[in-house]
């Protein structure tokens, strides 16, 4: 909380300025289909950060990524031990299903945030490069454990 | 002894000698001495044959006009032909008798100074009707009669048409518009790209109505204190309503009815004094009407184009073909230039204002000459400089037709636009 | 120039910044300029006509012109301020507001402008506090009160209420209508947004960016586009795939192979529509052209 006098004084010296930036957020929904959860929350956490938003809201963020992350790989467990009898693909459509909606708890919760972004600052970061690299991450390492898992 | 004093002794000689006071009343005119010249005139006419006496009194009406225009307040020429008939019924001595008080009293006014003039007012024996109206900067304001025509104007036929329906008819045959109850006064509107002729093309339409024009603009209304500005608009209104028929020319109309939704209180105040004296002036037996030129007419408030006031817009379009030819001969005629095609010039400026065509006559000129002071060859301008100005000159229209292109896209749903509509659907897609 | 003469050209110039044709009040100061070149009030208006222009660096010129000749230093600095935003030189906008702040603690719109600069430069709480103290000092501050409907986080019910003071305020019909429309864009009322955007823009046909709001609006109102729109309203692309790898996986659990391809094509061709739609349209009005 900034007080009174704090009100008049000057809050811009000494490198003090750090205006907002963000992905454009539809494009965080491409790195849920193809990336998987550990891209998702990477650069959704990233994202939020960039956008300024409450320290409460990214822990909230992270959590849910590694409660899906977490679900995600139970369920593999289960899978690969056939506690549960379902064709694999299958396993992948819930999955996919589990990101997607996954990003759109993110959406929500940087859609507000955004948005002021967008009437301050008007412009977006490009997600592509980093978009890539952390697919590929997150699709290496959700593999290892994959297999780690199969091969238990 | 010189031409006058030889003139004032053959008239003490002659006095029956109609042409004698003719001679004197020019050479007094010649000389400046507007009430002596009058002075000799109306003696001529007692004693003047039918054709001299026409001739007499045209001279007279004349000096009469220049004399009112010397006196303070109300600064305005008189239609001469007015006056002529008037003079021509003048058959009784008595009523002579009374110009000659008329003069009289000019005479022994003529050494007061112009702001006591004003101070006193003026009224006009001969025509107790005519008064002075003071107003302030409105006082100051020409009223003339235009000498231009159509004839002047070149091109542009359709519009030249339009304007001949919608106004200058009307305006001439008021009484066949009236059995149809078409008015003959009210708003016109006309709206286009900076530099096409609006100004022009309002003389023009005065000039054929053959009525006084008012010229009127921003600074001759805009005064810093409260209510001045209102007031110099209304004063102009009543000026022009006591001099009927008469045509009030607004340039820049936008600067005066600006869109009051997008101004300050100031401004609206003089467009809300504007709306009333606009008001049923289509309607009035006032025989005014009112033309305002702009080159944003969406900048114009709305209920200024409503029916009543500037219900009329009309486009005034970029030259045509044929009246950039006729611009480009007139402005190269008394140049030093060979013969050009100016057909080809015009076709290859399509929406060249007529001040861009100046811009490239001077362009052209500007080469010529700095070729004839590196080489000391002095030569003609041909068709190739023109070509090369040409091609170094952008039409200035451009930018205005991309701005209503646009606009009319999104706004024309009333119809008021479709004159530009229609102009944008030929060249549209060349804009 | 007479002293009445240069008054009516004073009144003039007031008149053509009045409707926002600083081009036109430009030629004006400077003929006034001729006569008066040490007018430090005509520098002032000079700096302000270029700075509604966009050309920022004229418009410091003059205002540092203004500043020599004896202007008011207090006015000088706040256009300063507003200028160094528009740069993106924050701390000397920032220096520029203190100054003025500390001349006149009690300027609203000031408050309002120090605001919007410190949320520009990250510091939402500070901002915060700028707005309300400005909303304090002057309730209907018209600046304050569109950065608080703006930016300002709060319940749907507490921005209307704002919009609706806002709208009561002194700001210009065209900022006004652009607010309505941002409302209605960000609450997914695109033909209403539309209709405002429309508005303002008949208001100034020569503003290239409303132009550009009502390109983008023509675009994204295209018939071929209707599809996409569908989308938007159901809650987006990550619905629309849902539904649609729901629907595949549904009918393929049911046992219905058949239903499953079909229902599978339908959903690809619609993929590759909304990954094309806006080529095909563009391609479409080039064509049309």
């Amino acid at each position: 909380m900034v007080n009174d006098q704090g009100l008049y004084q000057a809050s811009l010296s000494e490198g003090k300025v750090s205006p907002t930036r963000s992905y454009q957020l539809g494009s965080l929904f491409y790195v849920a289909f193809f990336g998987g959860v550990i891209a998702l929350t990477v650069l959704a956490v990233k994202n939020a950060k960039s956008l300024q938003l409450n320290n409460n809201v990214v822990r909230l963020m992270i959590i849910l990524g590694a409660l899906v992350l977490v679900g995600k790989i139970i369920f593999y467990y289960a899978f690969f031990q056939d506690m549960i009898h379902i064709e694999q693909r299958y396993i992948r459509y819930l999955a996919r299903a589990a990101e997607i909606a996954l990003f759109g708890g993110f959406y929500y919760l940087m859609k507000d945030a955004f948005q002021r972004h967008m009437l301050l600052h008007g412009e977006t970061d490009k997600l592509l490069k980093e978009g890539i690299i952390w697919c590929l991450v997150s699709a290496l390492v959700e593999g290892i454990i994959i297999f780690t898992l199969a091969a238990l | 002894m010189d031409r006058l004093e030889w003139l004032i002794e053959l008239t003490a000689s002659r006095p029956e000698d109609a042409q004698s006071w003719y001679w004197l009343g020019m050479e007094h005119m010649n000389q400046g001495n507007t009430v002596q010249a009058i002075s000799a005139f109306t003696e001529g006419i007692k004693h003047a044959d039918e054709l001299l006496r026409a001739q007499l009194i045209t001279e007279l009406s004349q000096a009469a006009v220049g004399l009112q225009q010397k006196s303070g307040g109300l600064s305005v020429q008189v239609d001469v032909q007015e006056e002529q008939e008037e003079l021509e019924e003048l058959e009784e001595p008595e009523e002579l008798e009374e110009l000659e008080e008329l003069v009289e009293q000019e005479g022994r006014s003529n050494g007061r100074t112009r702001g006591e003039r004003s101070e006193r007012g003026f009224k006009s024996i001969a025509n107790p009707g005519l008064q002075v109206i003071e107003g302030g900067k409105s006082s100051q304001i020409p009223v003339e009669r235009p000498t231009v025509s159509f004839d002047d104007v070149a091109g542009l036929k359709e519009l030249k048409k339009t304007i001949h329906m919608r106004i200058i008819s009307p305006f001439q045959n008021q009484g066949l518009f009236a059995k149809f109850r078409k008015k003959s006064g009210g708003g016109v509107l006309l709206y286009g790209p900076p530099g096409c002729g609006k100004t022009f093309i309002a003389k023009a339409t005065a000039g054929e109505c053959r009525a006084k024009f008012v010229t009127v603009h921003i600074t001759d209304i805009l005064d810093p204190y409260i209510g001045v500005s209102e007031q110099n608009l209304k004063d102009l209104f009543d000026k022009a309503r006591y001099q009927k028929p008469s045509i009030m020319f607004f340039d820049e109309i936008d600067a005066i009815g600006f869109n009051r939704s997008k101004s300050s209180s100031n401004l609206r105040a003089l467009v809300d004094t504007f709306l009333a004296e606009m008001e049923g002036i289509d309607t009035s037996t006032d025989q005014v009407l009112i033309i305002g030129a702009t080159n944003m007419p969406w900048d114009v408030d709305p209920a200024l184009k409503r029916p009543g006031r500037f219900d009329r817009m009309i486009f005034v379009a970029p030259p045509d073909e044929e009246a950039r030819a006729q611009i480009y001969e007139l402005k190269m005629h008394d140049r030093f230039a060979e013969d050009m095609d100016y057909t080809r010039l015009a076709k290859s400026s399509e929406f060249f204002s007529g001040a861009d065509i100046d811009s490239v006559c001077e362009r052209a000129v500007e080469i010529v000459l700095e070729e004839i002071m590196n080489t000391g060859v002095e030569r003609k301008i041909n068709m190739k400089d023109m070509e090369l100005a040409l091609s170094k000159t952008q039409p200035s229209t451009l930018e205005w037709l991309r701005t209503a292109k646009n606009y009319v896209k999104y706004s024309n749903q009333s119809g008021l636009y479709n004159d530009i509509e229609e102009y944008l659907k030929k060249y549209g897609k060349r804009i | 120039m007479e002293e009445i003469a240069l008054r009516d050209q004073d009144s003039l110039i007031s008149h053509y910044m009045g409707m926002g044709r600083y081009q036109q009040a430009i030629n004006l100061i400077y003929e006034s300029l001729a006569v008066n070149p040490e007018e430090g009030y005509l520098h002032y208006r000079l700096g302000l006509c270029h700075y509604y222009l966009d050309q920022l660096e004229e418009a410091e010129l003059q205002l540092a012109n203004a500043l020599s000749f004896g202007f008011d230093r207090e006015i000088i600095m706040e256009v300063q301020g507003h200028l160094c935003v528009e740069a993106g030189r924050w701390q000397e906008a920032e220096e520029a507001y203190l100054e003025v702040l500390r001349e006149n603690p009690n300027d609203a719109s000031v408050h309002a402008a120090y605001a919007y600069l410190m949320m520009k430069t990250g510091h939402q709480k500070k901002a915060d506090q700028l707005l309300a103290a400005a909303l304090r000092l002057d309730p209907d501050n018209a600046q304050a009160l569109r950065y608080r409907f703006m930016f300002a986080d709060k319940t749907r019910e507490e921005k209307v209420e704002v919009l609706e003071r806002y709208m009561h305020s002194t700001d210009s019909d065209t900022a006004k209508l652009i607010q309505l429309g941002l409302d209605c864009l960000y609450t997914n009322r695109y033909s209403r947004a539309r209709e405002h955007f429309r508005q303002a823009y008949l208001l100034d046909p020569t503003n290239q960016n409303l132009l550009e709001v009502m390109k983008s609006f023509d675009r994204d109102f295209h018939p071929l586009l209707a599809p996409l729109r569908v989308v938007g309203l159901i809650g987006g692309p990550g619905v629309m795939w849902v539904i649609g790898i729901g629907s595949i996986m549904g009918t393929r659990a049911m046992g219905w192979d058949k239903a499953s391809l079909i229902v599978g094509g339908i959903y690809l061709l619609f993929v590759i529509y909304s990954w094309s739609a806006l080529g095909i349209v563009s391609l479409v009005d080039k064509f049309r052209r």
